[in-house]
């Protein structure tokens, strides 16, 4: 069984399904769907502005509620930079994206089971010197083509918008992005400047999720828990 | 704003509105009680009053009355001068001071329209301040035929040097009092101050009005104990992985 929680981020949703943090990964998951109504989104990218708003968790937990909804989800850790998906489903990161990109080995060698059934995790994979133009390259399009025939959803973890320009290369293959703003930590200012980047390069905005939010305590016991 | 999310931005910071008060709360008794020498006070009442002799009758009459308190503000700078306080000195000198340090400690003050003169001493003890207060007196009463050619001065009351009512600069009750409504004033206001600088995100509203895009969900800290397996999914692995949660709303 792999260990569920670390520094970088708790799956709730794997650990107490019925926590009223996995409700709202799982309102997170039928808003998205929601969200387009014409165009399928297959591939999700999650941004924030700065590091540590929760991308992983937030779209660690969102692999984990497609999973449990019947869905063969892939999860590729982007961020190739400071890689994190693997540390939090616990599986090895000596090979995976960056080995495929590099042609060293094939997709399917590199593709981890997690405890999860249908959900699968790509990690990043050794660290490279030029993340921006491995993730800008041919190879990583063509691979995104044949994993989309595989699975229903594909997310992806990326580095922080401001911080470096990946995100915005990855934003460009996706159907949608999800900005997660940690709620509290993060100046408008930077929010909106990473929104602005977003759109600038023609990214579909679905939506924000607000993050780290402190509840009063009323209201956590809505519904919730393990009452 | 409204006075619930006032409330609430007070307790979210809660810690900083305890710790300042605490602080100037232990602040102001450590200084009472430890760090301020006790001063105590002694009274002397002066009357100024001569009857004139008319007719070989002593009468008061209400011009002779005016001119005493006229008379008077004459007076209370004449017992701070040095002819006084210096002769104070000489004739008391087991009071260990000077016309200087006696003229520093010496209140002199009368009520409004009337003739009596309230003479105040502050010092270490209250008998000390009785006795510098009653030689004072007593040689201001004896200097003032010398000074004025009219001996119209009346001892109207001693300092008695028993009669304690404490210090009066101890006040430790009062003190704490007020430092804890300052430390509450501050505090507050300090709070109020960083909610303002805060530019942060906090809610959702504030969300989708700034960015003007919808937010998805809302996430609140995960709890620890969520964090946890909850006892039925650490039963069965395949039970978290989809069980009864993988078809419900679709």
């Amino acid at each position: 069984m792999p260990r569920l929680t670390n520094e970088k981020g708790t799956l709730v949703t794997m650990a107490n399904p019925k926590s009223t943090s996995s409700e709202a990964y799982r309102k997170l998951r039928t808003n998205i769907q929601f969200s387009s109504i014409d165009s399928q989104i297959q591939t999700i990218m999650i941004a924030s502005a700065l590091s540590g708003e929760g991308k992983t968790t937030t779209i660690g937990n969102l692999a984990v509620t497609y999973a449990q909804e019947g869905k063969k989800v892939l999860l590729m850790d982007t961020d190739l930079r400071k890689p994190a998906v693997h540390r939090m489903f616990n599986v090895p990161n000596h090979v995976g994206l960056t080995s495929v990109l590099s042609s060293q080995y094939k997709v399917t060698e590199v593709l981890r089971e997690t405890g999860v059934e249908g959900l699968h995790v790509l990690s990043s994979g050794p660290i490279p010197p030029n993340p921006s133009e491995m993730i800008g390259s041919r190879k990583m399009t063509a691979l995104l083509q044949d994993l989309k025939e595989e699975y229903d959803v594909i997310l992806f973890d990326t580095p922080p918008v401001l911080a470096v320009t990946d995100a915005l290369i990855i934003s460009s293959l996706c159907d949608g992005v999800i900005l997660v703003v940690s709620a509290g930590k993060v100046k408008k200012d930077f929010v909106k400047k990473a929104k602005a980047h977003l759109e600038h390069v023609n990214a579909r905005i679905l939506g924000a999720v607000l993050n780290n939010v402190q509840l009063p305590k009323s209201r956590s016991s809505y519904y919730g828990g393990n009452a | 704003m409204e006075l619930k999310e006032y409330m609430q931005i007070l307790r979210k910071r809660i810690w900083i509105i305890i710790a300042f008060v605490a602080v100037a709360c232990i602040g102001a008794g450590v200084k009472s009680y430890f760090l301020t020498v006790p001063l105590y006070e002694a009274n002397a009442k002066l009357i100024v009053n001569q009857a004139y002799n008319v007719q070989g009758v002593p009468s008061l009459d209400i011009s002779s009355i005016q001119t005493n308190i006229k008379v008077i503000s004459s007076y209370m700078e004449i017992i701070k001068s040095s002819a006084i306080l210096d002769k104070v000195a000489t004739t008391y000198p087991d009071l260990g001071m000077n016309g200087n340090e006696l003229g520093q400690i010496l209140r002199v003050s009368t009520a409004n329209e009337s003739q009596v003169m309230n003479l105040t001493v502050t010092g270490l003890s209250s008998e000390k301040a009785a006795k510098t207060v009653n030689a004072v007196a007593k040689v201001f009463k004896s200097q003032i035929p010398v000074i004025m050619k009219v001996d119209n001065v009346t001892i109207l009351s001693e300092a008695k040097p028993t009669d304690s009512s404490g210090p009066i600069n101890v006040n430790p009750v009062m003190n704490i009092l007020i430092s804890f409504f300052v430390g509450l004033l501050l505090s507050i206001g300090l709070i109020f101050l960083l909610e303002y600088l805060d530019d942060t995100l906090k809610t959702e509203d504030e969300l989708e009005k700034e960015l003007r895009i919808p937010a998805l969900a809302v996430i609140s800290r995960i709890r620890k104990e969520d964090a946890r397996f909850s006892k039925q999914s650490t039963t069965s692995q395949k039970q978290v992985g989809d069980g009864q949660y993988a078809t419900v709303n679709q």
